[in-house]
C-alpha cells in the first residue's frame, strides 16, 4: 500500500494581496512530507521561504493549488481549525512571539488555558516541558527580559510543544543564537523528532545546519522550487543555485 | 587610537546594584579590526555604546575611553558627543530596515546624513551620495535613491546603512550585528562591502557578533564577554589555534566541532547567570569544566597570559592565594 503523506503541497502558488507588480512570492511548489521527516527549507531572503511555511502552518492561504493533510484536503474554516490543533510554529524573532509581562511558567502554561485543560495538568505538562528544553527551575518565575535570546527560543519551543503536536515549524531557529545555543537547540530539536515523533520542517538560509538536521532539503529561489533533494544519497543533478549555496559552508 | 579602561556600567533596581558591564579593557590601533563576540544578553553591545557616547546619561558608568582625541567620551559633553558622531565615528546598527525612516526615500536619508557630515548644499549632496552608494554593489544607485525602505532587500539596506556610516569617513566605525538578520550569500557580500571600505578609508572597526566564522575570517583582534566581562581577548589566530580561558575553548570546540561525536552537535552545559543575579564569583562558575575553589567566592582578576588577557583563575592562581 502506497504510504500517505502527512502534508502535501502540489501547485502551491502564492502572491501577496494588494502587491501591484502581481510578482509570485511563490509559484508551482511540490511537496510531500511524511509522518517523522525532517525537512529543511533553504534559500536566500525573499525566496519565498517563510511565505512557504506560513502556508504550511495554515496562516496564510494558498492562491491556488492543493494542500493535504493526511490526504484530506484543506479547505474551509473547520478543516484548518482542526489543523491548526496539530501543528505548531516556532518564530524566527523570540522576544517578539512572548509577553514580555508574563513570567516564563505562565508563558508556556497559555495554550493549555486555551484548550481548557485543568489546573493540575497545566502544571505538570508545563514543567515537563520546561525540563525538556532544559530550562533550570529556578527560572521559571523569571521575566523573558531576565534570559538570553537562547534561553527564550527553548522557552518558546517548551510552549509549541506542550500541545504535542504532529508538525513543528521551525522558522530560522538559530539565526539569533551564538554558537552553544545553537547546538544545544539542534540537540532539542533532534530529542523531538526521534522520541516524540514530531515532524519537523525547518527554514534556513544556512546550509550547514540544515544539512546537520535533516535529510530532505528543499531550495528556493525567487519563489521558485530549484531542487529537493536527499542528502543520504547521490546527487549530482543539482543545480547550480543550489551548488553555489552549498558551497558557502 | 582607542583606549578603553576600567570601563563598569552598574544600574539601580530592586533596591539592589547590578554590574551590567564590569572592568572592561582594550585597546585598539588604527585600521585594526575587534570582533566583540559572546552570548546574547552578554552585554556586547553595551561596551560598544559606550565608545559611542550613547550611555553617557546613565549614573553608575565608570571608567575612561579616550578616542578621536577625547580625553574621556564617558565624560562629553552633549554637544561634543554629536561632534564626534558626525565626523569621527560611524554606527551600522543590527536591523537596518528599522533604522531607517519609513517614509522618506533612500535618497533623502542618505543626503541628509552627508549635509550634516560634510555641511554642503543639497545638490551636492545628492551627488556624493550617488557616489557612496556606487562602491557598495549597488548597478543603479540613482534608481535605489528614489527608493523607499521597504523596496529594498535586507542586503540592499544594510549596504544603505553602510554607506551612511562611512559618509564622513570616520576613524572608527561600530557594526552592531550586521550580518545575523541576511541569508548565508548576502552575509558575506555585506562584510566584503564593510572590508573593502575599511581597507580604503584605514577606519578602526569594531564588530559586535555571535558569528565565530565572521570573527575568525575577518578580524584580527577577538574579544569574548561573558556576563558583562571580558572574559579573554587576543589576536583572531591565537583564540583560535591556542583558546585560553575554558568559556572560549567551548566556543571554538562548539564552532570547530573539535572532539565531538558523529552528529555534529555540541554545546556548552548549563545556563548563564542572569545578569540580574547578585554573585560574587566568576559568572562562568556554574558551567565551567575547569571550575576552582577560588571562583566560587572570588572574582577571577584579568591576567595577561602568552601576550593576551585572561580574567580566569587557572592563571591568575597566584595572586588569589
Amino acid at each position: 500500500m502506497k504510504k500517505v503523506p502527512l502534508l502535501s503541497g502540489s501547485n502551491l502558488m502564492f502572491s501577496y494581496p494588494g502587491s501591484r507588480q502581481k510578482k509570485k512570492a511563490l509559484e508551482d511548489i511540490d511537496l510531500d512530507i511524511f509522518a517523522g521527516e525532517k525537512v529543511g527549507i533553504l534559500g536566500a531572503s525573499g525566496s519565498g521561504k517563510t511565505t512557504l511555511s506560513l502556508i504550511l502552518a495554515g496562516f496564510e492561504k494558498p492562491s491556488s493549488g492543493l494542500l493535504l493533510f493526511n490526504g484530506n484536503r484543506l479547505q474551509g474554516r473547520k478543516a484548518y481549525r482542526d489543523y491548526r490543533l496539530r501543528i505548531q510554529y516556532l518564530f524566527q524573532n523570540p522576544m517578539g512571539a512572548v509577553n514580555r509581562y508574563r513570567k516564563i511558567f505562565e508563558i508556556v502554561s497559555e495554550p493549555l488555558i486555551y484548550r481548557k485543560f485543568k489546573k493540575e495538568a497545566i502544571e505538570s505538562i508545563a514543567s515537563e516541558m520546561l525540563k525538556m528544553v532544559g530550562m533550570d527551575p529556578l527560572r521559571w518565575n523569571d521575566y523573558p527580559d531576565q534570559l538570553s535570546l537562547g534561553q527564550i527560543q527553548r522557552v518558546c519551543l517548551a510552549r509549541a510543544m506542550s500541545t504535542g503536536p504532529e508538525i513543528l515549524i521551525c522558522d530560522e531557529p538559530f539565526s539569533a543564537l551564538d554558537v552553544s545555543n545553537r547546538g544545544k537547540m539542534e540537540e532539542i530539536l533532534l530529542f523531538l523528532n526521534v522520541k516524540h515523533g514530531v515532524t519537523l520542517i525547518i527554514i534556513s538560509h544556512e546550509p550547514k545546519t540544515l544539512l546537520h538536521l535533516c535529510y530532505k532539503v528543499l531550495v528556493l529561489h525567487e519563489g521558485k522550487k530549484v531542487d529537493l533533494f536527499d542528502i543520504t544519497k547521490e546527487n549530482d543533478q543539482l543545480s547550480e543555485y543550489t551548488m553555489k549555496l552549498l558551497n558557502q559552508i | 587610537m582607542i583606549k578603553v579602561e576600567g570601563l563598569c556600567l552598574s544600574v539601580n533596581k530592586k533596591k539592589s546594584t547590578f554590574r551590567l558591564v564590569r572592568d572592561v579593557n582594550y585597546s585598539l590601533e588604527q585600521g585594526e579590526t575587534l570582533a566583540i563576540v559572546g552570548e546574547s544578553g552578554s552585554g556586547k553591545s553595551l561596551i560598544t555604546y559606550a565608545l559611542l557616547g550613547m550611555l553617557n546619561h546613565l549614573e553608575g558608568l565608570e571608567g575612561t575611553v579616550e578616542a578621536f582625541g577625547q580625553k574621556n567620551i564617558l565624560k562629553a559633553s552633549s554637544k561634543e558627543i554629536r561632534r564626534l558622531r558626525r565626523n569621527k565615528i560611524g554606527y551600522i546598527p543590527q536591523n537596518p530596515r528599522e533604522s531607517l525612516t519609513p517614509t522618506l526615500r533612500i535618497g533623502s536619508q542618505l543626503a541628509e546624513v552627508v549635509a550634516a557630515k560634510t555641511g554642503k548644499s543639497r545638490r551636492s549632496c545628492r551627488l556624493i551620495s550617488r557616489n557612496l552608494l556606487q562602491p557598495l554593489g549597488f548597478s543603479e544607485p540613482e534608481k535605489v535613491l528614489q527608493m523607499y525602505p521597504h523596496q529594498l532587500s535586507g542586503g540592499m539596506c544594510q549596504r544603505v546603512a553602510v554607506a551612511m556610516a562611512i559618509a564622513s569617513s570616520p576613524a572608527a566605525v561600530v557594526a552592531d550585528e550586521p550580518t545575523s538578520s541576511l541569508d548565508l550569500l548576502t552575509k558575506y557580500e555585506i562584510i566584503k562591502v564593510i572590508k573593502s571600505a575599511q581597507e580604503e578609508q584605514r577606519f578602526t572597526l569594531v564588530l559586535v557578533t555571535h558569528d565565530l566564522d565572521l570573527a575568525f575570517k575577518y578580524c584580527n583582534k577577538i574579544a569574548v564577554v561573558y556576563g558583562g566581562r571580558l572574559f579573554e581577548m587576543g589576536t583572531a589566530n591565537e583564540l583560535y589555534v591556542r583558546p585560553r580561558h575554558p568559556y572560549t575553548r567551548g566556543l571554538v570546540r562548539c564552532f570547530t566541532g573539535a572532539g565531538m561525536a558523529n552528529s555534529g552537535l555540541h554545546y556548552i552545559p548549563g545556563e548563564p547567570v542572569s545578569i540580574y543575579t547578585q554573585f560574587t564569583g566568576c559568572r562562568y562558575f556554574n558551567r565551567c569544566q575547569m571550575r576552582l575553589e577560588i571562583c566560587e567566592v572570588k572574582e577571577p582578576p584579568c591576567v595577561r597570559t602568552d601576550g593576551r588577557r585572561v580574567a580566569c583563575w587557572l592563571y591568575g592562581r597566584d595572586e588569589g592565594k
